[in-house]
């Protein structure tokens, strides 16, 4: 029973890792750029709110509100920037959005550990951070049996069930939101409705890597506890990510139940051996770990093999738009 | 707008073009395609930015830099490919792109709409997704996207092209509705029978100038026609008499395509084609004439019982469905099919003539290298035979105008002198001398002894150009009649699928 | 309404037929511009004179030892760097050609070095000419249909390549995490595959790994432009990538296509992998390859796909590498680390791509607005 607990609550921390990063580029894909720089933007966000954050502490700051709050914005600031640059890139100078996005995703990971070498950053683990954004919600936390699997969480994990349910609002009921996706079906029918495309385009990619750099952030704080030395599994959730937009049909509610999916696929190299006698073959552990990306490429092979209108991706995503082109 | 000019790269759109319009009055510009209409009304609705000259409203200079502006300014426009978001409902698409609430309130903007359908006589449902709907219902949802915006000047770009005659009737009541409103309306055409039916005055373009500008009433189809096209033309298209006794070269039976969902896109189509005459095919864009033509050259799938059988020269029979494309075109039947794109399918945008020409010969000879000569000198062929004007045979076609491309397609496949040539919009958006250069082509071929097969949008040119015509509406077909024989009215009448009395 | 009485402030204009020395310009003088913008970085970064900075990363590629004698050591380095991205960024080309966006590349690589080490392991009963020759044939064949698994999806359901090869690169790098973890037994690591007899080992030219890829790599940087420009199966390819709707439409078997040219790409993949085995490192391990699968992506993207051009851009790639690799072991500056070439590399794509966009497109600013109309008028007045 407790071996099942731990997976839930493993799955679902992972899953909040993996939610930001998919909310972002769901925003991202809707107004139109499939941006592969996800994993890139998680990793440098991820070293700079850790960094910041050590900063602070060692600095003898022991605020917890001003820790959490540092370590966000860091994220969200560097995500925002990679999406500034993205975006001056992809829409004013009408880049390829694939090399672009792989440039961020390769060298983003790159400068991260430029910046970790330079500030000479070892496994020193920021155990109080880490412990602040693994504290659940109190007194509800304590209660049996459901206590640790509804409430025990950091508070990213309900701050990300909030906003992929504000998101959906968003896209569904208001304007802003219409445009947004407006902009990403058909840049030239937005342009003709009096839409700024190049506005939204620049507001989409903005906020989308920002809530793309939460990733790095919950990766550092929640899933490592404040480690910086455990980061080789980000890549893997960025490119993830990716896929898990596909697997949510370009709707952010979707997320709310993919992502704890993912993470409890994740976890079974960890929890399905000791619950089903699978130690006979010493390859198990492998084999388990490929579980979440054999599941992303059989729904890729699925979404392909359905042809409705309303699960296919935003129809003008990978295309820069120039209004006088004829 | 007063001397207005715009150019793309070395190309001259408009040139110091000066017009006005009245509230309560109906404009048309007329024009060839390619004289500039649709250039000028952009830049009046915001798409381009003219790179000289200035706009004014109600005797104020403004600045029309993005859609948004025009509509500031109350201008609209209806543009030729709908800018409509397939995914989204009609009100979405109405209300999309307007800074008011920040959430849409649903029941009330379906009010809206319902009132100004009712105020104008529309028939629009608010809830229903445009990629379901069919093109005369796009088209509205289009000018209620406009109405709703409070638009006070309409322009309309070709709106007349995708309808039925009797859509377009209707069409015509709602325009002189909002007339009566006092909305002024802009209608781009080159039709000069709906100049002289809905407009009150006229201005005719040509070659990026405006050339006229005169009051409906005092003007004459001919004398606009002139106009237009510069030099008086003879406007026949010659048509000689079809082969006595010709040869069965195609027979189709029972013709059936899977269309989206159950329906069929063509539903039991069954004629037959002879060497020496041109069969006409009519009908509503989108009524299967793709469909059609794409299973007879082995692009289509198809659903038992169809049969399409070819005979050949020693009137063999050959059953063609099943086979593979490359092989229904060696036995002689050529597909020149100009999709709205013009370059979406047969041509590839980023080669050159000489490397487009190999699209169809390049499988030929036995070695895995490629054998250029020979493409190279059809490529000649055409550029001099077609009057092809491009800076070198290897230029990447994308960058020679529209109608140049399409002469590299249509005198592709009528360069190699099928037996059996289809042809589907073959002078869609060519000047009206290409397109009689295209329609004795045709003629030419036909005296050849070719079967051609002609899909047109054009009724006159459709029952000027046929021997026999085959009406299609919505994948079923209606008839098949004599050309010489047969007149608009019934034509129109079987498009829309009602049987003729 | 508030009428705005100004032209607006910078319009994006595009170019037509600009002529090719302002093309190269354009490229030249944003590739300046990174470079001087690189140089702040060395002197921010490493406070110290920038120049002697760039003097070391030149060092990384060509310098001189200790005694004064040309240093091959560091020059094989690069060679091999060099040209292990030029191979990948040549395989992948073909496939990029036809708009099928591989980015497996890596999981092609350990797939083809994964059956190489198999084979160089198990086959020790046989002469070592027939282990390589096998190795070979193997790699080809392993990487190809592990490339073919996705091109399958893709011709038959329009499946989405870009993330399912990559997905198949997180499997490949367990699948052979797995096997390494078999073979290596109680072994700390992965040992040197028979570093007694050389069973399987590629034969060297001067005693060193890197000449013989090189020579290949030159055939094949010629064999690649050849196959596209000059063969049916290059058209084919050309065609495919351009219009899909063409292709089928003028009777071209898009299907046969995409599964032949993806195969041929993967399987040339998988012979990198072979000459990371059975040339340069004697073993396989989950990171052979490293990041290179990736970058070799920008480097073909960069050059157009364009086989020659892919040559400086690798050669670059490699340089700064080195470069900073040297840069970081001289002790030059104690910030500038190993690292420090993934953001001179950055600036550097970014400026590129935005010197390929102004040679398609130009500015026009509001002060300009006014010459254009007249050079517009000026043109027309000799048009006519």
């Amino acid at each position: 029973m407790d071996t099942i607990i731990n997976w839930i609550t493993g799955a679902v921390v992972y899953g909040t890792v993996l939610a930001a990063p998919a909310l972002g580029e769901t925003i991202n894909e809707k107004t139109g750029h499939l941006n592969l720089g996800v994993p890139g933007i998680m990793y440098l966000s991820g070293f700079v709110s850790y960094y910041l954050v050590k900063l602070y502490t060692v600095s003898g700051g022991t605020n917890s509100f001003l820790i959490a709050i540092i370590a966000l914005l860091a994220g969200l600031g560097v995500g925002a920037l990679f999406g500034l640059i993205y975006s001056v890139m992809c829409v004013t100078f009408k880049a390829n959005q694939n090399v672009v996005g792989l440039a961020i995703a390769t060298f983003g990971v790159g400068f991260g550990k430029f910046f970790s070498t330079m500030f000479d950053v070892g496994n020193e683990s920021l155990s109080d951070a880490g412990l602040l954004f693994n504290t659940g919600i109190p007194y509800l936390k304590d209660l049996p049996y459901v206590g640790d699997l509804l409430f025990g969480y950091g508070f990213m994990t309900y701050m990300m069930i909030v906003l992929l349910i504000l998101f959906f609002v968003f896209f569904r009921k208001t304007r802003v939101g219409l445009s947004l996706r407006a902009v990403g079906e058909s840049p030239a029918s937005a342009d003709a409705a009096g839409i700024n495309v190049t506005r939204y385009k620049y507001l989409g990619t903005i906020v989308g890597c920002g809530l793309c750099g939460w990733g790095g952030t919950a990766y550092v704080f929640q899933f490592s506890s404040g480690n910086w030395g455990t980061n080789n599994n980000m890549e893997a959730i960025g490119w993830l990510a990716i896929a898990l937009v596909i697997f949510a049909t370009w709707n952010s509610l979707n997320i709310l139940w993919c992502a704890p999916l993912f993470g409890f696929l994740y976890w079974a190299f960890t929890y399905l051996p000791s619950l089903v006698d699978l130690t006979f073959f010493s390859g198990m552990t492998q084999i388990l770990q490929m579980l979440p990306y054999i599941l992303t490429v059989l729904i890729l092979i699925f979404n392909s093999l359905r042809r409705k209108r309303e699960t296919q991706p935003p129809s003008a995503m990978g295309l820069s738009y120039f209004r006088e082109e004829r | 707008m007063r001397s207005i000019s715009k150019r793309f790269g070395p190309v001259v759109a408009n040139h110091n073009v000066n017009l006005q319009i009245r509230p309560g009055e109906i404009l048309a510009l007329l024009g060839e395609n390619g004289s500039g209409k649709t250039t000028l009304m952009n830049m009046l609705s915001g798409i381009y930015y003219p790179d000289s000259g200035s706009i004014y409203i109600d005797g104020e200079k403004v600045q029309i830099q993005s859609p948004s502006d025009a509509f500031q300014h109350g201008i609209g426009m209806v543009h030729q490919h709908f800018k409509l978001i397939d995914v989204f409902t009609a009100r979405e698409n109405v209300v999309l792109g307007l800074k008011k609430k920040f959430f849409l309130q649903k029941r009330k903007l379906n009010q809206e709409i319902q009132a100004l359908c009712e105020r104008y006589g529309f028939h629009v449902n608010p809830n229903k997704k445009i990629y379901k709907m069919s093109v005369s219902e796009k088209q509205t949802v289009e000018i209620v996207k406009l109405l709703y915006r409070g638009v006070e000047t309409l322009i309309l770009d070709e709106p007349t092209a995708v309808l039925t005659p009797q859509e377009t009737e209707n069409l015509f009541a709602i325009l002189r509705n909002m007339k009566e409103d006092g909305k002024s309306i802009i209608i781009i055409t080159h039709k000069l029978n709906e100049v002289m039916e809905i407009s009150d005055v006229v201005a005719i373009m040509r070659g990026g100038k405006l050339v006229q500008f005169v009051k409906t009433s005092k003007a004459d189809e001919e004398r606009l026609a002139d106009l237009m096209v510069g030099s008086h033309i003879d406007l026949e298209i010659h048509r000689s008499e079809p082969k006595k006794d010709g040869k069965k070269v195609l027979e189709v039976k029972d013709l059936s395509c899977p269309g989206s969902g159950h329906r069929l896109s063509l539903d039991h189509v069954g004629f037959e084609c002879r060497e020496g005459e041109i069969l006409g095919i009519a009908g509503v864009s989108g009524s299967g004439q793709k469909e059609l033509l794409e299973a007879i050259a082995g692009l289509q799938k198809t659903v038992s019982p169809s049969s399409i059988s070819f005979f050949d020269e020693n009137a063999k029979q050959v059953e063609l469905i099943g086979k593979p494309a490359t092989e229904i075109r060696k036995l002689g039947i050529h597909l020149a099919y100009v999709p709205e794109d013009r370059l979406g399918m047969g041509l590839i945008g980023n080669m050159g003539m000489v490397e487009n020409m190999m699209l169809r010969t390049y499988g030929e000879g036995k070695t895995p290298l490629l054998e250029r000569k020979h493409p190279l000198h059809t490529a000649e062929e055409i550029k001099s035979e077609f009057d092809v004007k491009t800076p070198s045979l290897n230029t990447p076609i994308r960058k020679l105008s529209g109608g140049n491309v399409q002469k590299v397609l249509v005198g592709r496949e009528i360069a190699s002198h099928p037996k059996l040539l289809m042809t589907a919009y073959a002078t869609r958006g060519l000047d009206i001398n290409t397109s009689y250069e295209i329609y004795n082509k045709l003629d030419e071929e036909k005296k050849k002894g070719a079967a051609v097969i002609y899909v047109g949008e054009d009724l006159d040119v459709l029952l000027a150009i046929s021997d026999r015509i085959l009406v299609l509406s919505d994948g079923k077909m209606m008839g098949i009649l004599d050309a010489r024989k047969t007149d608009k009215k019934t034509l129109g009448l079987l498009m829309a699928g009602k049987e003729a009395k | 309404m508030k009428a705005k009485n100004k032209t607006p402030l910078v319009r994006i204009v595009r170019r037509q037929d600009v002529s090719r020395t302002k093309r190269y310009l354009a490229m030249f003088l944003c590739f300046v511009g990174a470079l001087l913008l690189s140089t702040l970085f060395l002197y921010a970064v490493g406070q110290k004179n920038p120049l002697e900075a760039w003097q070391y990363i030149v060092q990384g590629t060509i310098g001189y030892t200790r005694s004064g004698d040309f240093n091959f050591i560091k020059f094989y380095q690069f060679l091999q760097s060099f040209v292990v991205l030029l191979a990948i960024a040549l395989a992948l080309s073909p496939a990029y050609r036809m708009r099928f966006w591989n980015i497996g590349a890596q999981g092609q690589i350990l797939i083809g070095g994964l059956v190489t080490s198999a084979i160089m392991i198990y086959g020790t009963s046989l002469p070592s000419a027939v282990i390589i020759l096998f190795s070979i044939l193997a790699s080809i064949l392993a990487a190809g249909i592990w490339g073919l698994i996705p091109a399958f999806f893709k011709a038959k359901f329009n499946t989405n390549e870009t993330l399912f090869t990559l997905m198949l690169n997180y499997i490949a790098v367990l699948l052979v995490t797995l096997v390494c973890n078999i073979w290596k037994g109680a072994h700390s690591q992965m040992p040197i595959i028979n570093q007694g007899t050389q069973l399987g080992w590629l034969p060297t030219i001067l005693g060193e790994t890197s000449i013989l890829p090189a020579i290949l790599v030159a055939i094949l940087v010629i064999t690649t432009f050849c196959y596209i420009r000059f063969t049916k199966h290059g058209y084919e390819v050309q065609v495919v990538g351009e219009s899909v709707q063409t292709a089928r439409y003028v009777g071209i078997n898009v299907s046969k296509v995409i599964m032949r040219t993806v195969f041929l790409s993967a399987a040339l993949c998988g012979l990198v992998g072979f000459f990371y085995v059975s040339n340069f490192d004697h073993m396989i391990t989950p990171t052979t390859g490293g990041s290179y699968g990736f970058t070799a992506i920008i480097v073909c993207w960069l050059a157009n796909f364009n086989p020659f051009l892919m040559i400086p851009y690798s050669a670059l790639v490699a340089f700064l590498e080195r470069g900073a690799t040297n840069l970081s072991n001289s002790g030059f500056a104690e910030n500038l680390n190993e690292y420090s070439s993934q953001f001179i590399l950055f600036v550097i794509i970014l400026a590129i791509l935005i010197g390929k966009f102004f040679s398609q497109y130009a500015f026009v600013f509001r002060a300009n607005a006014n010459r254009l109309r007249k050079c517009l008028l000026k043109g027309l007045l000799k048009g006519e």
